[in-house]
């Protein structure tokens, strides 16, 4: 099973990315038309500015693992949003949708957070689309 | 002979005709130059969109035979055509992609007006302009600004200012990895006051004291009419003494720590001075300030940034928990952080 499924989709970029709530440059580091999905397990939480943080292993079809950095938004517009510290630990399985790292480098910009009980988080508060 | 004619005839209508379109050209390129004429000078800009208000400070100035138009110190492109008023210029999202505002209109009466285009095919609005007049010194008459803020815009964010060849070199090689925010180091006055996070200010006679969330920077802004600490260090937030004009309070900072202004590497040098004209709403629950960087060094024109707060008096100012770690980590795992090594060993 891949772990990243490369999706280019230029038109909606515009509306599928909302990183206004950033403040250095998401548009350096992420890229706005290159979405995907990363599943993998969390192995560091780290829920502090400038950006939340969020370690996770995934595997390749052949067992190898690779270290993905999992960012979004800072942990106060987080809180109210309801999300904590304590929404996603170490150890958690997660399938994660976002904006890919530009230049193939291995980190995502959190769009949707899909949780093992099927619980879907965004960092903005919205309801996940049905 | 009727060709002879005719042809006389019709060279005749063509010189009637050419020379009509020159007393009309004339006529009309006095009537252009008189109309440019009134559009000289600064202007109030406000662009209303559908979920936002921004102001801007718009100068449209003649150089040499050409207009030049900037807004908030970055060069704006501007044409006047048949009265049509037409500019366009540059800014940027939160997250540092460029986008642009488009603005179509005309003079009415002492104002312009006309529609909005703004970025990302949002939904068209309107914009409007009136003189730009700096009030004369009046004498002081203090508000409050007690209380707790949180931000309600942070303006227009040019990208392209009116660099000098000193700043555009520093801009050309910027890497966004040279942004101090990123390993938790404050990014100084100019960025800080725009930042998304709340503030509050305590004020007596001798000092307004703004604490900021962000970075848990401090500001004390002095009153009582003392001058600048001699043989001290700078700081991210320089020093800064006020007085009042009105009931606006007019702060200028000096010793700032050099940097940058923006997330595009905008460089801020160590003589740059920055003034902020601040005043609250006629209610009392917005408060604005009317932030302007001088630094002929790197900039031709002073930068404006107009920050805009809104009292949230049950907002509760939270730790500004700020770890490094995360950034490098990343880095590591991103395979870059030789990258960065080197650009800060380049940094010295």
């Amino acid at each position: 099973m891949k772990d990243r499924s490369r999706v280019v989709a230029a038109a909606l970029a515009a509306l599928s990315v909302s990183p206004s709530h950033a403040h250095h440059s998401f548009a350096a580091e992420f890229s706005y038309e290159d979405s995907g999905t990363i599943t993998g397990e969390v192995v560091e939480v780290l829920f502090v500015n400038p950006h939340a943080r969020y370690f996770i292993a995934t595997k390749d079809a052949t067992g190898q693992e690779k270290l993905w950095d999992a960012q979004t938004r800072s942990p106060n517009a987080l809180l109210n949003t309801g999300w904590s510290k304590d929404t996603i630990r170490v150890g958690e399985r997660v399938t994660i949708e976002g904006n890919l790292g530009r230049d193939n480098a291995p980190k995502i910009w959190i769009r949707e957070l899909h949780k093992e009980s099927g619980e879907v988080i965004r960092p903005t508060g919205e309801a996940p689309p049905q | 002979m009727s060709r002879d004619t005719g042809g006389w005839v019709g060279r005749s209508r063509v010189g009637i005709t050419l020379f009509g379109i020159g007393l009309a050209s004339s006529f009309v390129f006095a009537a252009a130059a008189q109309q440019l004429d009134r559009l000289v000078g600064d202007w109030f800009l406000t662009l209303t969109e559908r979920n936002a208000v921004h102001t801007g400070i718009l100068a449209i100035e003649r150089a040499g035979g050409a207009v030049a138009a900037f807004v908030d110190g970055g060069p704006a492109s501007f044409a006047l055509t048949d009265g049509n008023i037409e500019l366009e210029f540059d800014t940027r999202d939160g997250g540092g992609q460029l986008l642009r505002y488009k603005l179509n209109g005309h003079v009415n009466g002492d104002e312009l007006e006309g529609v909005l285009t703004p970025p990302l095919n949002a939904q068209q609005g309107s914009w409007h302009a009136e003189r730009y007049v700096v009030p004369p010194p009046a004498l002081p008459k203090p508000v409050d600004f007690t209380g707790v803020w949180s931000r309600a815009s942070s303006g227009l964010a040019r990208v392209t200012l009116d660099y000098t060849p000193a700043a555009q070199s520093v801009v050309d090689a910027y890497h966004y990895l040279d942004d101090p925010a990123l390993r938790c180091v404050s990014p100084g006055l100019v960025r800080v006051s725009g930042w998304p996070y709340p503030l509050e200010i305590v004020q007596n006679e001798a000092q307004v004291t703004i604490l900021y969330e962000s970075f848990h920077e401090v500001r004390r802004i002095f009153l009582d009419g003392r001058g600048l600490p001699e043989n001290l260090p700078r700081r991210s937030m320089g020093y800064s003494f006020g007085h009042w004009e009105g009931s606006t309070l007019v702060v200028e900072t000096r010793m700032l720590t050099p940097g940058y202004v923006d997330l595009g590497g905008q460089p801020l040098s160590e003589n740059s001075r920055v003034v902020e004209r601040m005043s609250l709403s006629g209610d009392g629950q917005v408060l604005r300030s009317e932030l302007t960087v001088y630094d002929p060094e790197n900039y031709r024109r002073p930068i404006t940034r107009h920050r805009v707060w809104r009292k949230t008096p049950h907002t509760t100012i939270l730790e500004y928990d700020c770890d490094p770690y995360p950034f490098f980590r990343g880095l590591e795992i991103e395979g870059k952080l030789e990258v960065y090594w080197e650009r800060m060993r380049r940094r010295q």
